[in-house]
C-alpha cells in the first residue's frame, strides 16, 4: 500500500498563503506526496540500524584524564565496554599501543568515555571504591580472563596473595602464572590487579606508571596499606 | 550496571527514531529507486554518526539531517544511478483501463524527468518545502544558504516546471474532455 495523497497538505505561495490547487499542483502531488510504503521504510531504518551497530563496534573511543595522583591516564572504550586503560608515556605512544593491539580506528572522544572518567575521578577523590562499567576483554587470554575475574572479587580495602589468588582458581601451583597474567591486565585500577601481594607481604611488582610506588599509593588509597 | 556505554548513543539513536523515516522518503522521492534510496539513507546516517561528536546541541540535527542526505543524494548521482523504478510502480489501482495505467505511466515519466531538468538546488528545495514540509529557515540550513535564497529556488523551481509541463497539462486536460 502506498501512502494516500497528501491532500490536506495546502499548497503555499511564494508568501506562504494558500492557494488553490490546480492541475499542476495535482501533478506534482500525483506523482512525490506518495512516499515509501511502511514495510519498506521499516526495512531501511533496520538497515541502517544494523550498520551503525557494526560501525560502532569495530571502533576505539578514547579519552585522556590528565589529573590524576600519577600523571594522565588514558582510557580506551568500544562499543562493548573499557577496552583499555594506560599509563603511556604519551598519548602517541598509547594510540600506537592500541591500533596494534585491536586494529581498529581509535578517535578522541570525551562523550564516548565520560562515564569511565567520571568514575575514575570520584575513585581518586575517595568516593567510589568499585566501578560500575561494562569491559570489553577481548584482547586477552582464557587463563588471563580467569585470573582477572578472580581478582575482581577481591573488594576495597583488601589483598590477597599471588598463592592465593592461585587457588581461588584452582590451581595451587600457578602463581608466577597468576602474577604474569595480572602484569599484562589490560584495566589496571579497574580491575584491581593492585591487590595482589607477595606471599610475604610485600607489594610484589606492578607494570603501570611509577611502579610499586603507584601500587602502594592506590592500596593507600583504598585503606589497606600503611 | 552502566546502561550505555556511549553517551552520544541515545541521542544519536533518537535522531534515527525522529527522522529516519522522513528522510528515507525524502531520499526516495529524489531518486525515484527503493536501494539507491537505502544505500543514500545508511551513508546519511553513518556520515552523521561520524560527524555526531563534532555537532553543538542547540544545532537544528533535521536540517543537519537533510543537508547530509541532500550530499549524499547528490554524490549518488553523479555516480549514474539505476533505472527509475518508481516508474515502474503499481498506478493508481482505480486505474483500470490499460490505456490510462500507460498514460499515467507517461506522465509520471514526464514530471520527474521536468524535475530534474531543475537545478539541484531548486529540485531539492522543492522537495523540501512542498513535500518535507521544512520552512525555510530549515531548507537554508540544509543548503548553506539564506532563507530568502531558499524561498527563490522553491518560486523559480516551481515556474519553470509549470512552465515545462504546460504540454503536459493541455494533454490531461483533453483525455478528460
Amino acid at each position: 500500500m502506498r501512502n494516500g495523497y497528501r491532500a490536506e497538505k495546502p499548497w503555499l505561495d511564494d508568501d506562504e498563503r494558500v492557494i488553490e490547487p490546480d492541475e499542476f499542483t495535482d501533478l506534482l502531488d500525483t506523482v512525490y506526496s506518495q512516499g515509501p510504503d511502511g514495510e519498506e521504510s521499516r526495512r531501511a531504518l533496520a538497515r541502517v540500524e544494523g550498520s551503525l551497530k557494526e560501525y560502532g563496534s569495530d571502533r576505539l573511543y578514547y579519552d585522556v584524564l590528565s589529573a590524576t595522583p600519577f600523571g594522565p591516564i588514558y582510557i580506551a572504550m568500544s562499543d562493548k565496554g573499557v577496552a583499555a586503560l594506560g599509563f603511556d608515556d604519551s598519548e602517541q605512544d598509547f594510540l600506537t599501543r592500541m591500533g596494534r593491539r585491536y586494529r581498529t580506528p581509535v578517535e578522541r572522544s570525551r562523550t564516548h568515555v565520560a562515564q569511565v572518567t567520571e568514575q575514575l575521578k570520584d575513585y581518586f577523590a575517595g568516593k567510589r571504591d568499585s566501578f560500575d562499567v561494562p569491559l570489553d576483554l577481548r584482547s586477552i587470554t582464557p587463563f588471563q580472563r580467569v585470573v582477572l575475574g578472580a581478582i575482581q572479587q577481591i573488594p576495597s580495602g583488601e589483598t590477597i596473595s599471588y598463592g592465593g589468588l592461585a587457588r581461588r582458581i584452582g590451581k595451587p601451583g600457578a602463581a608466577r602464572a597468576v602474577g604474569r597474567a595480572l602484569g599484562s591486565n589490560p584495566i589496571p585500577i579497574i580491575i584491581p590487579c593492585h591487590r595482589a601481594l607477595a606471599a610475604d607481604g610485600s607489594l610484589g611488582g606492578y607494570s603501570g606508571r611509577g611502579g610499586v610506588r603507584t601500587k602502594q599509593a592506590l592500596l593507600s588509597l583504598e585503606g589497606a596499606w600503611g | 550496571m552502566m546502561t550505555d556505554n556511549t553517551e552520544s548513543r541515545p541521542v544519536f539513536h533518537s535522531l534515527l527514531e525522529l527522522h529516519g523515516r522522513e528522510l528515507y522518503a525524502y531520499l526516495w522521492r529524489m531518486l525515484g529507486h527503493r536501494e539507491d534510496a537505502e544505500d543514500c539513507l545508511q551513508d546519511t546516517f553513518l556520515r552523521a554518526f561520524r560527524a555526531f561528536e563534532r555537532t553543538n546541541a542547540d544545532w537544528n540535527y533535521r536540517a543537519w539531517l537533510y543537508k547530509i542526505a541532500t550530499n549524499v543524494a547528490r554524490t549518488h548521482m553523479k555516480r549514474g544511478r539505476r533505472q527509475d523504478l518508481l516508474l515502474e510502480s503499481e498506478a493508481d489501482p482505480y486505474q483500470v483501463n490499460p490505456l490510462e495505467v500507460i498514460a499515467h505511466k507517461e506522465q509520471v515519466s514526464k514530471v520527474r524527468s521536468e524535475m530534474e531538468r531543475l537545478s539541484f538546488r531548486q529540485r531539492t528545495a522543492i522537495m523540501m518545502r512542498k513535500y518535507s514540509d521544512l520552512d525555510y529557515d530549515l531548507i537554508a540550513e540544509a543548503l548553506d544558504c539564506t532563507p530568502e535564497t531558499a524561498r527563490a529556488h522553491v518560486y523559480q523551481g516551481l515556474k519553470r516546471l509549470r512552465k515545462r509541463l504546460q504540454s503536459t497539462l493541455v494533454a490531461e486536460g483533453s483525455n478528460h474532455a
